[in-house]
């Protein structure tokens, strides 16, 4: 414990953090498989935190898709490859923009939204008096909560993806007489199973991180309501560190196997 | 009217024993003996900080102790764990300050919830009439569709007591049930406790430091004071004793 004394206070609460959401997450897997499934709360909580975030995540997929295309069709047009524009659009979307950005836009509002309401619950002493009437609270709150998260986000993305491609024939359009078929068949033709499938497999993780870090830090907030305002600053923020983290290992890893 | 002292079983439901707990270092609970007989209402009185909720949620293990020991319902629930602690706390109720009701809930959810989840053996319609029953008790059967949000201080307290009621506990642990409330409010809050331990038959650990609710609920009050009981005695002795700590609370 000496050395942890002597560590500057951002490393310290970093590490202590990492230690917690580990111990948690195990907490999480053996509380998984105990009886009662609350199938009723999870897709309770799948409206909850999936459903409200369709307009935030339509917004910003359709202008990133938009902007994207505009931005890159004045180099493409210097090189003559303009008409690879829907291609390479399609491919860094489905690859890196689509999860990553809306998993960030997960974890600003997922990710503060749980923090907040748990912590809230943490402070009201409302936890305390789930498990005081026999009730398994981590599971009601948490299990339900990191399940529906782990489910929702890939279905966000896969949404964005869409919204965002849309956004981008769009653009196309502005500049290029490209019509709706032409543009799907460059877009989706160009895609390989080294595109979509690590991608697919990184949003499951990215959404876990997003619901177990948010309730981590809301289950275990402190006393008064500034312990409420810290759960939810500090899930956004340790999510979206974790989403990069998560981010660059696929890359690595799919490197490593696919090539 | 609550009970007179010949009318409580001479037959104890806690035996507290040399309870200890400390928080960084500082020692909150510094060898805690109590007593609560069956169908008696002990109330417990003390500073703010002196270890009073610290107390009771060490006896419904929401705070783990670091020694001593506690025998509750003629068990050692120190060593309590999984289903051998949910099913003992299944036979006691809390009721915290504020209530604690469940922000996302209505008042039928808030107490279907405990019903759902700990009591097996009814049906749909059987919990809907305990709801009913319950709420009857507290006199708020109109607010069962309400949400939390819609309830003054004093209802959500009694909606809360009607929550913990719902299980039918055989002890009652009351954090502060009366803080915040007006006068009327607390007084009704207070009639209720004791109405509670006539029709139901429940004993109870009352932390107060409204003194009209000591009055009226208590058969016993003991006195918490740096981390253990320093005295105890119904509230006609202890409101006459000469000592200005003690005579101060009932001033």
């Amino acid at each position: 414990m000496r050395i942890l004394d002597n560590m500057p206070v951002t490393i310290r609460q970093t590490l202590m953090d990492m230690g917690g959401i580990t111990s948690f997450t195990l907490q999480f897997s053996k509380d998984f498989f105990k009886p009662p499934f609350e199938a009723r709360e999870i897709l309770n909580q799948c409206y909850q935190l999936g459903y409200r975030s369709l307009f935030l995540v339509s917004i910003a997929g359709f202008i990133i898709g938009m902007v994207m295309t505009l931005q890159l069709r004045p180099t493409m047009l210097r090189f003559g490859s303009e008409a690879l524009l829907p291609s390479m659009v399609s491919i860094a979307i489905i690859r890196e923009i689509g999860p990553v950005l809306t998993a960030l836009i997960c974890a600003g509002k997922i990710a503060s939204g749980i923090g907040a309401v748990l912590g809230s619950m943490r402070v009201t002493e409302q936890i305390d008096a789930m498990t005081i009437s026999g009730a398994n609270a981590f599971n009601y709150l948490v299990v339900t909560r990191v399940i529906a998260t782990t489910l929702t986000v890939p279905l966000l993305v896969f949404y964005a993806d869409a919204i965002a491609l849309a956004g981008s024939f769009i653009a196309v359009n502005l500049n290029m007489n490209l019509n709706l078929t032409l543009f799907l068949s460059d877009a989706v033709g160009a895609l390989t199973f080294q595109d979509v499938v690590p991608a697919t497999i990184k949003t499951f993780f990215f959404g876990f991180a997003v619901g177990i870090v948010g309730c981590y830090q809301g289950y275990n907030a402190k006393r008064g309501t500034t312990g409420v305002g810290e759960a939810a600053n500090s899930a956004v923020v340790v999510a979206s560190l974790f989403i990069f983290i998560i981010d660059l290992f696929t890359v690595q890893i799919t490197q490593l196997f696919v090539g | 009217m609550k009970k007179s002292p010949e009318q409580i079983k001479m037959e104890p439901v806690i035996e507290v024993r040399g309870l200890k707990k400390s928080f960084n270092g500082e020692a909150i609970l510094n060898g805690v003996d109590l007593k609560l007989m069956k169908g008696e209402n002990l109330v417990i009185i003390g500073k703010s900080g002196s270890g009073k909720s610290v107390l009771i949620k060490c006896l419904v293990r929401l705070i783990e102790p670091e020694e001593g020991s506690m025998k509750v319902l003629d068990q050692d629930i120190t060593k309590l764990e999984g289903r051998n602690l949910n099913e003992y706390r299944r036979n006691v109720g809390f009721l915290f300050q504020g209530g604690a009701l469940y922000d996302s809930m209505t008042v039928r959810q808030n107490l279907m919830f405990p019903l759902k989840r700990s009591v097996k053996k009814m049906n749909k319609e059987e919990m809907e009439e305990r709801v009913h029953e319950m709420l009857k008790n507290v006199k708020l059967e109109d607010a069962i569709d309400k949400w939390p949000g819609e309830l003054s201080g004093g209802m959500k307290n009694r909606i809360a007591l009607a929550r913990t009621l719902v299980l039918q506990p055989r002890i009652i642990f009351y954090d502060e049930p009366t803080s915040g409330l007006d006068a009327l409010t607390s007084k009704e809050i207070s009639n209720l406790i004791v109405e509670m331990q006539e029709n139901h038959q429940v004993s109870s650990v009352i932390i107060t430091h409204d003194i009209s609710c000591v009055k009226i609920t208590s058969n016993r009050i003991n006195i918490l004071k740096e981390g253990t009981i320093v005295d105890e005695g119904t509230y006609e002795e202890m409101s006459n004793r000469e000592d200005p700590w003690i005579n101060a609370f009932f001033k």
